[in-house]
């Protein structure tokens, strides 16, 4: 019976522990996604970046990090429309 | 496999004239020449005094002629761009097409670029012609499109190394954890989009790079005029080609006279270099054959 309670114990506090460490890395992964669109939208606003050659070629496949630039920027209002008027689309 | 000519120089000195004294003489030994410009100048249709046209034309047999239109190409890369993207995003169908055009058009190296794909989608569709010649726009620019493949590769390495770490946690935490990812977001590498791209970017940039350099393929003539002006500018095609390990294979020393005391000319002591005099104009195709003689060896052949 103890036994099995230090047992459960810890399992949780190894998923505790596992759980931790893999929002760690979504957190990351999301910051690193945000960064790549950053630089790839970074030759289309001006900043220096990647050719803006590459950057569309690579533009119509980066929904999801596109997505979470948008959702990161300090801009509250429509982003799309504040980012279209930022590459003066 | 087939052979590429480049013609190079400052404005005037006679890369259009001597470009048509090669696809004329190539077409005296039976090959196949298609023969081009990519200079927004468009002059090859001056010298044959023919209309200037969007298409490749058929001048006589054996012998094909464009005017290579990099604002076409650029126009169809951004529709094509265009019709991927708003596949996936809708909002995108707002946008109109002829205002990114202009836009994008006069974006840093945009032009490069449309150059250096023309170039490539011309190499592959005229690979069965034993010779392309090619007439070159203004040294600047096309100093700029040599450069690209080299300059875009190292971005691409960067860019592949990034997309490479974000596919690997992407797998990592879809392994312990159920996340959606959201639309077209994918965990393999051969499945995602963005890393197939880069790949294929970089396989044109190797082919492009590759095509640049082999000198058995390749060949780069460099004219210049005995004039100061036009010898510095050979000098800095030589010097910035040399960067990149582009070999120039011969330097044309076109309207040579007797006055022939430059001293930029020992820059190019090292080259091989033929020599040809001020001819009398006009230069119809038997002066053109003419001047072959005194420049084209069979062993560039
Ligand atoms: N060997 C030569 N003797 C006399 N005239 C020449 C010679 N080579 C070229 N020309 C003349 O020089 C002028 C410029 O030549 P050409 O158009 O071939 O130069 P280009 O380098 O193509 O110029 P652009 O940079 O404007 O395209 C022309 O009028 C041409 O007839
Ligand atoms: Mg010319």
């Amino acid at each position: 019976m103890v036994l099995k309670q230090i047992k459960d114990f810890l399992s949780q506090f190894g998923q505790g522990f596992k759980e931790a460490s893999i929002d760690q890395i979504q957190r990351e992964l999301e910051e690193m996604e945000n960064a790549f669109a950053l630089l790839i939208c970074g030759s289309l606003s001006g900043m220096p970046a990647p050719p803006a050659f590459l950057s569309l070629c690579l533009l119509p496949y980066m929904e999801r990090e596109l997505k979470i630039m948008f959702s990161k920027t300090i801009f509250l209002d429509d982003k799309l429309a504040v980012w279209s008027d930022l590459v003066e689309l | 496999m087939n052979k590429i000519f480049f013609f190079l120089g400052k404005g005037g000195v006679g890369k259009t004239t001597l470009s048509a004294s090669l696809a004329y003489y190539l077409r005296e030994k039976n090959k196949t020449v298609y023969w081009a410009s990519i200079d927004p100048a468009h002059n090859i249709y001056d010298l044959l005094s023919l209309p200037a046209s969007p298409k490749v034309q058929k001048i006589e047999a054996g012998l094909w002629v464009e005017e290579i239109d990099v604002d076409r190409y650029l126009r169809r890369f951004l529709e094509h761009i265009q019709e991927k993207a708003q596949k996936v995003y809708q909002y995108l169908q707002i946008l109109n097409l002829d205002k990114m055009f202009k836009v994008i058009k006069y974006t840093p190296a945009m032009e490069e670029y449309a150059c250096l794909y023309a170039l490539k989608e011309v190499f592959k569709k005229h690979e069965d012609k034993d010779y392309l010649i090619i007439d070159t726009p203004p040294t600047g620019l096309m100093l700029r499109i040599f450069s690209l493949p080299f300059v875009t590769e190292l971005w691409l390495k960067e860019l592949r190394h990034w997309r490479e770490e974000i596919l690997k946690r992407r797998q990592i935490v879809a392994h312990i954890k159920h996340v959606d990812f959201g639309p077209g977001a994918q965990l393999e590498f051969s499945k995602d989009k963005v890393f197939n791209e880069l790949n294929a970017q970089q396989k044109d940039m190797q082919y492009l790079k590759d095509v640049f350099t082999n000198p058995k393929k390749t060949f780069l003539i460099l004219v210049i005029n005995p004039d100061k002006l036009s010898l510095l500018e050979g000098k800095r095609i030589v010097e910035t080609l040399n960067k990149f390990g582009i070999p120039i294979k011969i330097v044309l020393l076109n309207k040579t006279g007797h006055s022939m005391e430059l001293k930029e000319l020992n820059f190019f002591n090292d080259l091989p270099q033929k020599k040809i005099p001020l001819f009398e104009g006009p230069f119809p195709k038997q002066v053109l054959l003419k001047i072959a003689s005194l420049w084209v060896e069979d062993a560039y052949l």
